[in-house]
């Protein structure tokens, strides 16, 4: 965990250390590159804007995680709702083109719950215990268990096999 | 014992680390015009409650991490659009963040396929409503104020945003003549080293006159933006052209931002200007 001081110096540090780290996990969560890219810009401005609170924490790097998760679920789902905004953009965009050999694994997020996936994302790629997904997530530690589960078993259709224990 | 999972999800980095690095001092400015424009909407929001004016949409000050105000509750009688938009109103109407500019359609932005070609690839268009926080498209852009008439559109392309597209109506032609002005002025080297060193006072601009030229009711001038870190760490370069229409009172900002060089840059926001004059003038085919 980076722990920045206060300070444009610190914030420029800790948003160089942690930037890529946050758009590839918020990229695994969401499988689209530039909403990613978006989601985290906008959290780290955040961050930058109650940066004298935010640098106290205990991890930073988790609370800009979980604003840009935030922006990304709400801008989301703005999209989903908004019949107006159909109406006047026509179909929703194309999705955007991972790499060639990442189009299965991005294919195969995208067919995943949102629950799902972002419990997956933070247990296996961010390597949080079941514990603190579920305090990250704000669900008891069974709902993450059952999504996990089903997250594994859904990626498993897609993709094939996937033999692992949920682990503490 | 290797994790499955990681080993699918790890390799997606790859392509994050294909992507350019935004600077740092960008994502403050960001941040820093964010906290301005809340300020300004909070302060009209305080003075719409203490006179029972109803909020216009839907208001979004708070962000994720504060607290969301409740809309404001409707006056007994709502004022009709006119009224809110009268120019001689002495309430801050305008300053209220608005989801869907009414002033500004999406007729009047270009659209992927404006944008699409062998050097961009395919490009596809974003919703062009109004973005959370600020409607600034450019790292010289003071022009963040979400209020009044405007709308921001942005443009992908193989997952990353390639461009935007600012449209913004004004209220009368000395208004767009300001604004006019006020982006002259922003788009020089000397303009915009003056605003970051407010911003971003670690970020060194350079701002190139790439043309300008005038049509019926109306012009257009182009620049380029050169900005880097003073570490020389991150480098970003943004190809800008700014139109108006004095009969529709219309400044509109087109922003490209694919990492080409100067004559590929300078030709794709080229090809797109009259597609983007003729949307704003309605005489688009």
């Amino acid at each position: 965990v980076t722990r920045p001081e206060r300070g444009t110096a610190s914030f420029d540090a800790f948003y160089a250390a942690t930037v890529r780290r946050t758009t590839h996990t918020l990229y695994a969560m969401t499988g689209d590159l530039g909403e990613a890219q978006d989601a985290v810009q906008e959290a780290y401005a955040r961050a930058w804007q109650r940066w004298s609170t935010v640098s106290g924490y205990g991890d930073p790097e988790a609370w800009v995680r979980t604003v840009a998760r935030r922006v990304a679920v709400s801008r989301w789902r703005k999209a989903r709702n908004a019949v107006s905004a159909m109406v006047r953009s026509g179909p929703p965009d194309a999705p955007p083109e991972p790499a060639v050999d990442h189009v299965l694994v991005v294919d195969a997020l995208r067919r995943l719950p949102e629950t799902q996936r972002h419990a997956l994302v933070l247990h296996h790629l961010v390597g949080m215990t079941v514990d603190d997904v579920a305090r990250e997530l704000g669900v008891p530690v069974g709902t993450v268990k059952a999504r996990l589960s089903r997250g594994r078993s859904a990626l498993a259709a897609v993709i094939g096999p996937i033999d692992l224990e949920v682990s503490r | 014992v290797t994790d499955p999972v990681r080993s699918l999800l790890e390799p997606l980095r790859h392509d994050v680390d294909g992507l350019p690095a935004t600077p740092a001092a960008v994502v403050r400015a960001r941040g820093d015009r964010r906290r301005r424009r809340q300020l300004t909407a909070a302060a009209a929001l305080t003075v719409l409650v203490a006179v029972g004016i109803p909020a216009i949409g839907v208001l979004d000050l708070g962000g994720r991490g504060g607290t969301r105000p409740r809309p404001v509750p409707p006056a007994s009688s709502p004022p009709t659009p006119s009224s809110a938009a009268s120019p001689t109103s002495t309430l801050p109407i305008g300053t209220l963040p608005k989801i869907f500019p009414a002033g500004v359609p999406a007729r009047l932005f270009l659209t992927g396929e404006d944008w699409t070609s062998d050097l961009l690839g395919t490009v596809t268009g974003d919703d062009p409503g109004q973005p959370e926080g600020s409607v600034a498209v450019h790292s010289c852009d003071r022009d963040s104020d979400p209020a009044g008439n405007v709308g921001v559109a942005r443009y992908k392309a193989a997952g990353r945003f390639v461009a935007t597209e600012k449209v913004r109506r004004l209220g009368s032609v000395s208004a767009m003549d300001a604004a006019i002005t006020q982006a002259r002025s922003d788009l020089t080297t000397s303009g915009c080293t003056a605003f970051l060193a407010g911003t971003a006072p670690n970020v060194e601009v350079s701002v190139r006159p790439l043309g300008e030229g005038t049509v019926t009711g109306g012009g257009r001038f182009m620049v380029r933006i050169d900005s880097r870190t003073k570490d020389g760490a991150s480098k970003l370069t943004e190809w800008v052209l700014v139109g108006w229409d004095a009969r529709s009172r219309t400044v509109w900002t087109v922003v490209l931002h694919a990492p080409l060089d100067l004559a590929a840059g300078q030709q794709e926001t080229i090809r797109v200007e009259n597609a983007a004059g003729e949307r704003v003038t309605g005489t688009a085919p």
